[in-house]
């Protein structure tokens, strides 16, 4: 009943906000097929999280929260888009957008079986980062070598995380 | 009114200029200073050395050098760099150290990561404290002093320098027991280790068979070798599957300090050796329907010490007794995934399955008919006063021996590595009383020679061999050859009959 009432808060607000979308960022418009059904909610922002949307359920995707996130990583903000499915309340997807990680180290972090890493994670567990093999559900294991970058990008997702529950908390 | 306002603007004008001239007092006072060096220094430490703190603008106050560089990592990656900054040897003169006379060095960063500078690189190269990098200071995570040593890899140019530690003359260790470390680490317990993409499988080092010591001695398959400090080892994994593997690592230490692809690794006299990379290293070796590793190839290249017999045991206790004699028919090969080792035209039961260990019997002696004590020589050696002298046997007993694993780079452009037992030349020529020269001819009996330059004459590795894979020269070759090592082979100088002293 309560995820009804979520998705049904969250279609209203879609409803409402369908004509904004020049506020979304090139980023955003690249990564979704159209901008149809997705919403800018700018009072969830903050220094970290630059931009937060919520996306309506389309046939390539749930209904989501997307959030594009800046983190400082060991050379410079990483940025990176963050996508959490509503309605299981879990990542769907970390990407990185930008970074300045080099390449013999960071820049592994970058690579698609890193990031997978965080797939299907609960967004209403922050993620900790460890080392050697992950033993726990919210243990992610750190890049060879990108302890530093590794870090950066669990921090992200967390922030990101935080901006997930807040805003359902206040539903 | 104007009066007053005249006096206002002199008052004015006079703490401006005050202003003024106290700037420029303060480069005066300490003109090495730059902005941001405040509490910028290096430790130097070492055995017999009062620890020595040495302030970042004490470095640039002595005489800098410019250099245009390039950086080149394992993976060949290539970087380009001007970089501005004081020689070590001029350091090292502050505490009355010269660089050419050190043993070795360990430079350690901020971040833990550390390597050892070995004295052949000390004795050849130019080793700048680096301060500024493409005419600007450095970024906060390279300061205090980032080391950039010309000609050399990346692993060396530590970033974050803040520690020197002067090493002391390390005598390398013949082996007494290899392990095969296929075999041994079966009996150990491993764990998943997540290296990059995969999860391989790991043992912790310290639960391998290696007695503490200073370092641990690693050599990968791409002839990369590297010391490690023996806590640091002990504390991080070998990784035995997957990409790499064998790989010493360690989640909490900097990536440059790992080692990919160890063909053996060694703690005072024992090691281990991997079969899998040796099988990829080593020219293959066999007989019947067997190809393998030949085991002389194998115990030449870990510098196994000679012995009259050797000791093959199997994981499960079973061992057998080879003469020394026989060690060139054996060949070691991995038969249903076992470590196995067998021996062309000895019974079958010498065969041993699941090889864990192979150990010297008799370590130092040797069998009769070779027995080196009864070959007595005697080299001449002239320029050093007015009569010739001769350095003989008898002398170089009382020499420290020295071995050295020395590539020797023939006409036909292939290479050939060798584990030589020697004395090195500049202890020959010490003990003589030789000071003042700069060069040396080496003279062969039959005339041919080769004149040795200071620089050659002063590498520790630049020996009198007397001994090749353990044993004592043949008539062909010595009783003492001559082993510069890493010159081509035209330098190397059979049957040394003469020194002559320039």
């Amino acid at each position: 009943m309560r995820k009804i009432v979520s998705l049904l808060v969250l279609s209203i607000l879609l409803l409402a906000g369908c004509s904004r979308t020049a506020e979304v960022s090139a980023p955003v418009k690249d990564y979704v097929s159209s901008t149809e059904g997705l919403k800018r909610v700018k009072k969830l922002e903050n220094d970290s999280v630059r931009e937060v949307y919520l996306v309506q359920e389309a046939q390539d995707l749930p209904a989501s929260m997307l959030l594009i996130v800046e983190t400082e990583g060991y050379n410079g903000l990483i940025t990176l888009l963050v996508l959490i499915d509503y309605e299981h309340e879990s990542l769907t997807e970390v990407s990185i957008l930008e970074h300045n990680e080099t390449d013999n180290y960071g820049a592994y972090a970058a690579e698609d079986w890193f990031l997978a890493r965080f797939q299907a994670k609960d967004a209403n567990t922050d993620l900790r980062l460890v080392k050697i093999i992950a033993q726990q559900p919210e243990e992610i294991v750190a890049v060879t070598g990108a302890t530093v970058t590794s870090q950066a990008i669990v921090d992200g997702v967390n922030a990101a995380f935080k901006v997930f529950r807040d805003f359902k908390e206040g539903q | 009114m104007k009066k007053r306002f005249f006096v206002v603007f002199a008052m004015l004008l006079l703490l401006l200029l005050a202003a003024c001239s106290g700037n420029k007092g303060t480069p005066d006072s300490d003109p090495g200073l730059q902005p941001g060096d405040d509490g910028e220094e290096i430790v130097i430490t070492g055995k017999d050395l009062e620890e020595k703190v040495i302030t970042v603008a004490e470095i640039r106050q002595l005489d800098s050098v410019t250099r245009d560089v390039v950086s080149v990592d394992s993976g060949g990656n290539e970087d380009k760099y001007q970089v501005k900054g004081a020689l070590f040897a001029d350091v090292l003169e502050l505490i009355g150290k010269k660089q050419q006379d050190l043993n070795g060095i360990r430079l350690i960063a901020g971040d833990g990561y550390m390597i050892e500078v070995p004295q052949e690189i000390l004795a050849a190269r130019e080793i700048i404290l680096a301060y500024e990098i493409d005419g600007k200071p450095l970024e906060d995570k390279t300061k205090p002093i980032r080391v950039v040593i010309p000609e050399e890899r990346a692993m060396y140019w530590i970033r974050n320098l803040v520690k020197v530690e002067i090493l002391e003359a390390r005598e390398q260790q013949s082996l007494t027991k290899l392990f095969l470390l296929e075999s041994a680490v079966s009996a150990l317990e491993t764990q998943d280790y997540t290296y990059y993409d995969a999860v391989d499988q790991a043992i912790i080092c310290s639960d391998l068979s290696l007695p503490a010591a200073e370092t641990v001695y690693l050599k990968s398959t791409d002839d990369f070798e590297k010391n490690e400090k023996f806590e640091v080892f002990a504390q991080g994994y070998l990784k035995i599957s997957g990409a790499e593997a064998p790989a010493f690592v360690a989640p909490d230490l900097p990536k440059g300090m790992h080692v990919k692809d160890i063909l053996y690794l060694t703690s005072e006299d024992v090691g281990y050796f991997s079969v899998t990379k040796g099988l990829e290293y080593f020219t293959s070796a066999s007989f019947d329907d067997i190809t393998g590793i030949a085991v002389s190839d194998l115990l030449n290249e870990v510098a196994m010490a000679a012995g009259s017999k050797y000791l093959f045991t199997a994981t499960d206790g079973y061992s057998v007794e080879i003469e020394a004699a026989d060690l060139e028919k054996g060949v070691i090969y991995v038969n249903n995934d076992e470590v196995t080792v067998a021996f062309e035209g000895l019974p079958k039961n010498t065969r041993v399955k699941g090889l864990l260990s192979i150990e010297v019997l008799g370590a130092g002696t040797v069998e009769a008919g070779v027995d080196e004590a009864t070959v007595d020589w005697s080299i001449t050696v002239e320029g050093i006063g007015e009569n010739t002298v001769a350095f003989t046997s008898a002398d170089a007993a009382k020499l420290s021996m020295r071995q050295v694993t020395a590539v020797l780079s023939k006409k036909d452009g292939t290479q050939e590595t060798q584990n030589w037992e020697g004395v090195s030349l500049k202890d020959v020529l010490d003990m003589l009383g030789a000071t003042d020269y700069q060069s040396v001819i080496v003279e062969a009996a039959d005339g041919y020679a080769q004149e040795y330059s200071l620089e050659l004459i002063g590498r520790e590795e630049t020996i009198l061999g007397l001994k090749l894979a353990g044993q004592p020269l043949d008539e062909n070759n010595g009783p003492v050859q001559a082993v510069p090592t890493g010159e081509p082979g035209n330098m190397w100088i059979k049957n040394v009959a003469k020194l002559i002293v320039k």
